[in-house]
């Protein structure tokens, strides 16, 4: 991973090949279990994420939203199709290749928060640092850097149990943030969050990718929050219906 | 509803098989514990009945006087022994005898002739404990030839050979004689049976005493019953049937055999008069203490299982109530009654409890015979019986049920409680809880500790009845408990320590294990307390049983002081120094003597003086016996090294003979007869033995004066401990002198002649210096003009040995043939003044005489008290005090006034200055070439002029203490519970680290979404395992090595529950132990390992659903 994503600057560069979009995705199919139970959750999905934009997923619940991000993080491998992240094929990653890239060049965001309870708002930033160790003091400074951008600065030493819910989202993105991603990849971030903070949460992604030049390909059904987005997908019984 | 319960049960299959698997384990270990401890009880005790203490469980009655009737003797004296033996069954033998006989003066040896003739006795003894070894039993037949079957051993010693030789024996009390023939010779089917405590022989044949006893010589029945013999009363031996006995039926059996007596004497055919004899109601007491230690030992390591047990159920029951807790809540508000929650959860209750339950107790018979198989108790060859007892389903069924509804009770109470943060006891208060909880250990620990004092683990109450004290039982369980909830408040504060320096560093993986640790710290302590008290149990397990064996060789050897110890011998003691010498695997004969010392307060202190030099390092003395060790102490014993004295002897000397010549002129009325000289031999152990050849005439000329020094030993049986030397010579000579006359003693010459007859002249050392002293029985009046004796000359040369000149001095006697005058003469080599013996006190001693280390104090010797300085203090001195069983002069606690160790060769050399004074061995320890006690021992048996229960052998009493049923079978059952306590811990580990995983799954999720390897996650919670298993190891090896020393001293009692002597040092092999901690590691590193070795989903990732 010599085409890294690494530079000082603060903002982060993508170091492919330029023109080509962040993310694409070409006739992918991914289907669950086998035989008359099995489940097609994706069928035949091609599209674009181009860099620097906020690209929302819509869709019906169990229309294959999850499915569809997990592939692109590869979480997951297709059946069928072909899936490049700023222009390397998953499929030619070993699992090493995926790790490096999951931990390097992408930034994820769980419906969940997905923060480690034990660990303080800081300490859970610091997690992906830690496993590129990081040099401990480099550490320290983006972590307090992240924390005052998505505005934690003073709640650096709580724990998630004793943060609100959009404090305990907005935690996540920094941490998703912390190894400077390519691309942000954010599955139903505002799920759990009343309509105020959704919004909220998906001001601060909006801000974030025109701040920091990342992509983003985040999944809700949220209308609301899709005014915010640059171009919306909608994956509708395992295909994309619509791409505005 | 059942179907519900099933259907519910499948959604949590492997922690429910957990639970199972907890609870069935709890129950069959409970079930065995309590099955076996009934049995084994029970067990022991019949076989302590039927083997070791057989002798003593039996009853002899003896009928004085012939009997009347002796068919009615015979049924009076079985309802006796039935009604003794309190209706167990009982079985009679008779043994019927005759008065004392005399054999025939041929038999003996030509020089035994002029003395006391040898004695026999006739008998019928039951066939079955005899077998016929040569020749035909004696048959009735006519003619007044009586024929006998004679002992082995005395045919051989007698030299009868069955044959027609007729032999007549004489009536020694004046009845007619008796004729005799030896048809055949026997020998006893079993010297150790108990029927031989009927005969006065105890079945050897032969005994010597002060006169020689062969027999007994047995007949025929018809003929023992002819009139022909003098009979004496008949006596039965009564043994009783113990194999239904039981520790239930103690107290009646021992009322019936203390009334053993009256019941006898009771007896309409008995009328003539009875004894009966028995130490039943002994032994019984005995049996029934060692009974309550071994309870007592089954109850700590069962409470310490029930709290290991408890603690994994615990374990198991949080992890299903918090995998339920939602399944609750949604019951809860889809309308479900509390009510109907409680019914289910009693319901699954139920299901859990009912396999174990039924299998347990028949797990029982099986799983305790396997314990019996094993070790000690396979040994001895203790039959349990095995069935299941009601007792032992009622403690399998409530065990089941306690452990199931411990499972369980924690869901149930979930439910109630309110959906949210548990319901943790505020701080303060759980402090104060634990402060509180350690204080009652402490205190618990304390008492037990003042306990090691007392009796150990037995308690008696006002009524002086026994029981088991219950402080024992709980302080360990209380002490382990304490020291795990120390660990458990201890462990966070540690891993904040060890968290601060990890977070610091750049990775992730020693970061999260610490941060792990330090805040999630109650999650760790499940399985860290688990294996602790597995390890601890284990240990202390170990710790019982290593300590008890060496308990019992300690006890072993501080009872026989030597490998083999002959405690009396029918030989004189001139002739017994030397005869253990060159005896094949005898390395050094010790000689010893015992006295006693009667202190204030009826206490009675032994006093041992030992050849503390011959001993050397022989002598094994336990090393905490004495604070600075014991080995300085006993060169403090030793006289200084000094030169023979007096004219030493040949070593082969068997005669010696002295030209001895006494001249004296005429100084008044004078006694005829001669005067008797006295001769003093020292032995090589400083001993000295006075001799009395015989008696000189006083007229001037040579008598060759023979001291017949190996008849004076009781050759060939004795030997005396040479080389010899003569180191005095006393006479008296009473008369009435009534002017001076100078009188001479001279030994012109010794000869020293040999068993073969070969002679050689004994010469006088250059050096040799005499002291020669007079005594007078009357002061001479001054007033008189009386004189007192005088020496005159004394002297030797090489030629002379002793050349003495005296005078008796002058007496007036007022009246013709008065008071006459008596003067002592004597005459000793001269020696070194000796030196104030050095004596080692015990405690004991020192607390019962109020003497100090460093005091001088008088202890009565033959010849008047010795002066001896305390230079040493001892704990115990081997072979004395109560605990040692010895025939010391204090058996019992109370009046036991401790010991005194002495030398015996410098109380000798002290006495040696005194006239007609010595301390002669009493006793003899015989240190033998290692594995060669037992040969020793039997030869010395074989040998008629030694009582057989005279010798003592260290290996004997050993193996006797270690195959005490009582103490062997806690042992057995110690192991057998740590083994379970390691499984139980296993299970708990097993599934606290399943539910370590399922609670973290989501964590490690995101771990590997945000790209850390798919084994990492699983690499962190191994690691944290490991640390935590390591962790415990460690504490549960210091835990149990503090409960181990502080428990066992209490636990190790002797088989009569008092605490043995010397006390108990507490062992904890090595070996064993690492062998546990491995054991007991095993399970959890399995799991471990299978941990680090899992591969993550990474898919679920994005699926994750709830932080926490
Ligand atoms: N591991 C699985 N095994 C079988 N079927 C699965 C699995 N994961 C997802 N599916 C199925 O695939 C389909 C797509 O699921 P997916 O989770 O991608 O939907 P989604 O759009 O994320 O829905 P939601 O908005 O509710 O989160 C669903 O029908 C689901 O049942
Ligand atoms: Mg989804």
């Amino acid at each position: 991973m010599t085409e890294g994503i690494s530079s000082h600057s603060g903002t982060t560069v993508a170091a492919d090949r330029d023109g080509e979009p962040m993310v694409r995705v070409e006739n992918l199919h991914r289907s669950y279990g086998c035989g008359a139970a099995a489940v097609h959750a994706l069928r035949g999905v091609s599209f674009d994420v181009p860099r620097g934009e906020l690209t929302a997923l819509k869709g019906r619940s169990g229309s294959g939203k999850t499915t569809l991000l997990n592939l692109v993080g590869g979480l997951d491998s297709p059946d069928e199709g072909r899936i490049t992240v700023g222009g390397t094929d998953l499929a030619g990653l070993g699992e090493d290749g995926l790790l490096g890239l999951r931990r390097d060049r992408i930034g994820f965001v769980f419906q969940s928060f997905g923060l480690i309870p034990i660990l303080t708002a800081a300490e859970n930033v610091g997690v992906p640092m830690r496993l590129r160790r990081t040099d401990p003091k480099e550490r320290e400074e983006r972590v307090e850097l992240l924390l005052a951008m998505v505005g934690l600065a003073d709640h650096a030493a709580q724990r998630p149990g004793e943060l609100s819910g959009g404090q305990q989202q907005r935690v996540a993105i920094a941490r998703a943030l912390a190894n400077r991603p390519a691309l942000l990849i954010a599955d139903e971030p505002t799920g759990q969050l009343d309509a105020e903070t959704g919004l909220a949460v998906m001001e601060l992604l909006r801000a974030v990718v025109r701040g920091e030049g990342v992509t983003a390909l985040v999944a809700t059904h949220d209308a609301q929050l899709l005014g915010l987005a640059d171009r919306v997908l909608e994956l509708n019984d395992g295909h994309i219906v619509e791409q505005i | 509803m059942t179907g519900f319960v099933f259907l519910r049960a499948r959604g949590h299959r492997s922690l429910l098989t957990a639970a199972l698997l907890a609870v069935l384990l709890t129950t069959a270990v409970l079930a065995t514990l309590a099955a076996f401890a009934g049995s084994v009880g029970d067990a022991g005790l019949r076989h302590a009945l039927q083997t070791r203490d057989a002798a003593a469980a039996s009853l002899v009655i003896t009928a004085e006087g012939p009997g009347t009737d002796r068919a009615e003797a015979l049924r009076a004296a079985r309802r006796g022994a039935e009604q003794s033996f309190d209706g167990l069954p009982v079985t009679l033998r008779q043994f019927d005898h005759s008065g004392p006989y005399a054999l025939p003066r041929g038999l003996q040896p030509p020089a035994a002739r002029e003395g006391e003739p040898d004695l026999t006795e006739l008998a019928v003894a039951d066939r079955s404990r005899v077998r016929l070894s040569k020749g035909d039993w004696p048959a009735a037949g006519p003619g007044d030839v009586i024929g006998v079957a004679v002992p082995e051993a005395a045919a051989k010693q007698l030299k009868l050979v069955p044959g027609p030789r007729v032999l007549t024996l004489t009536d020694r009390l004046g009845g007619p004689a008796v004729r005799i023939r030896v048809t055949g010779t026997y020998r006893p089917a079993d010297r150790n049976d108990p029927y031989w405590q009927l005969d006065e022989l105890g079945g050897r044949g032969v005994r010597k005493d002060s006169f020689t006893t062969y027999g007994p010589l047995l007949t025929d029945t018809a003929a023992f019953g002819s009139g022909r013999i003098t009979q004496d009363g008949p006596s039965w031996l009564a043994t009783a049937d113990f194999s239904s006995f039981g520790a239930d039926r103690i107290g009646p059996l021992r009322t019936a055999a203390e009334n053993s007596q009256a019941f006898l004497a009771a007896q309409p055919g008995l009328k003539g008069g009875v004894m009966a004899r028995t130490s039943l109601p002994d032994v019984l007491g005995q049996l029934e203490r060692a009974l309550l230690v071994s309870r007592a030992t089954l109850l700590i390591v069962s409470l310490q299982l029930v709290l290991l047990a408890a603690y994994a159920l615990l374990l198991v029951a949080r992890l299903l109530s918090t995998e339920r807790a939602g399944e609750t809540q949604v019951l809860l508000a889809r309308g479900a009654s509390r009510g109907r929650l409680a019914a289910l959860s009693a319901m699954e209750a139920l299901l859990l409890a009912l396999p174990a339950a039924v299998c347990a107790p028949l797990l029982a018979g099986p799983l305790t015979r396997l314990l019996a198989g094993q070790g000690p108790l396979a040994r001895i060859g203790l039959h349990i019986d095995t069935g299941p007892t009601a007792e032992v389903w009622l403690v399998g069924a409530a065990a089941a049920l306690a452990c199931a509804a411990a499972v369980v009770a924690p869901a149930l109470t979930a439910a109630t409680a309110v959906r949210g943060r548990a319901r943790a006891l505020p701080a303060p208060l759980r402090a104060g809880a634990d402060v509180g909880l350690l204080v009652v250990a402490a205190v618990a620990f304390w008492q037990l500790d003042r306990r090691t004092s007392g009796s150990g683990a037995l308690s008696g109450d006002r009524e002086g009845q026994l029981g088991i004290d219950p402080l024992l039982v709980v302080a360990p369980a209380l002490a382990l408990l304490a020291g795990t909830v120390l660990t458990l408040r201890l462990l966070p504060p540690a891993a904040k320590l060890a968290e601060r320096r990890a977070a610091a560093g750049r990775g992730l993986t020693a970061s999260l294990v610490g941060w792990q640790l330090s805040r999630r710290p109650l999650r760790g302590a499940g399985p860290v307390l688990l294996l602790v008290l597995a390890v601890a149990m284990g240990m202390l397990a170990i710790g019982q049983g290593a300590s008890w064996d060496r308990s019992q060789d300690d006890q072993a050897d501080f009872r026989a002081g030597a490998p083999v110890r002959v405690l009396g011998s029918g030989t004189v003691q001139f002739g017994q120094g030397g005869v253990y010498d060159g005896m094949p695997g005898v390395r050094a004969a010790v000689p010893a003597a015992r006295t006693g010392l009667g202190l204030s307060g009826g206490r009675q202190a032994t006093v041992l003086a030992l050849d503390t030099q011959l001993a050397g390092t022989e002598l094994q003395l336990r090393d905490d016996l004495a604070d600075a060790g014991p080995e300085g102490l006993l060169k403090a014993l030793r006289p200084q090294r000094a030169a023979r004295t007096g004219v030493p002897l040949p070593d082969d000397t068997a005669r010696l003979v002295l030209d001895v010549t006494l001249r004296a002129a005429e100084d008044g009325p004078y006694n005829e007869a001669g005067t008797m000289i006295t001769l003093t031999f020292e032995d090589r152990y400083g001993v000295p033995y006075r001799l009395q050849p015989d008696t000189v005439e006083p007229d001037g000329k040579p008598h060759a004066m023979t001291v017949d020094l190996a008849g004076a030993a009781d050759a060939p049986a004795g030997r005396p401990a040479g080389p010899l030397a003569l180191t005095a010579l006393e006479f008296d000579e009473v008369g009435y002198p009534d002017r001076i006359a100078s009188k001479r003693l001279t030994i012109g010459g010794m000869r020293s002649i040999t068993a073969d007859g070969a002679t050689r002249v004994v010469t006088a050392a250059k050096g040799l210096a005499w002291e020669a002293r007079t005594t007078v029985s009357a002061e001479p009046d001054p007033g008189k003009k009386e004189l007192p004796p005088a020496i005159t000359a004394v002297g030797s040369s090489v030629r002379t040995p002793l050349d003495l000149s005296y005078h008796t001095g002058r007496a007036v006697f007022d009246e013709e043939w008065g008071a006459e005058r008596t003067v002592g003469v004597r005459v000793a080599a001269r020696r070194a003044e000796a030196a104030l013996p050095a004596a080692l006190a015990t405690d004991r001693f020192l607390e019962s005489s109020a003497a100090k280390p460093g005091s001088v104090i008088e202890v009565p010797m033959p010849g008047g008290p010795v002066k001896v300085k305390i230079a040493g203090v001892l704990r115990g001195i081997p072979t004395t005090g109560p605990g040692a069983g010895g025939p010391g002069p204090a058996a019992t606690p109370a009046t036991d006034g401790g010991a005194l160790l002495l030398d015996l060769r410098a109380v000798n050399r002290v006495l040696a200055a005194r006239p007609d004074s010595a301390l002669p061995p009493t006793e003899w320890w015989l240190f033998t070439e290692p594995g060669t006690g037992d040969r020793v021992a039997t030869a010395l048996r074989d040998r008629a002029e030694i009582d057989p229960t005279q010798i003592q052998v260290r290996d004997e009493i050993a193996e006797d203490l270690h195959d005490d049923p009582l103490g062997a079978g806690p042992q057995s059952v110690l192991l057998a519970v740590a083994l379970a306590a390691a499984a139980l811990a296993a299970v708990g580990f097993a599934v606290s680290t399943v539910g370590a995983l399922r609670e973290r799954s989501a964590e490690f999720a995101v771990l590997r979404a945000l790209g850390a390897p798919r084994r990492r996650p699983a690499r962190l919670l191994a690691a944290e395992q490991s640390l935590l298993i390591g962790l415990a190891l460690l504490i549960g090896l210091a835990l149990g090595a503090v409960l181990t020393r502080a428990v066992v001293p209490l636990i190790v009692l002797t088989g009569q529950a008092t605490q043995p002597v010397p006390g108990v040092l507490v062992e904890l092999p090595a070996g064993r132990v690492a062998l546990l901690v491995a054991g007991v590691a095993t399970a959890p590193v399995l799991i471990v390992a299978a941990l680090a070795l899992r591969r993550g989903d990474p898919a679920t990732a994005l699926r994750v659903q709830g932080g926490e």
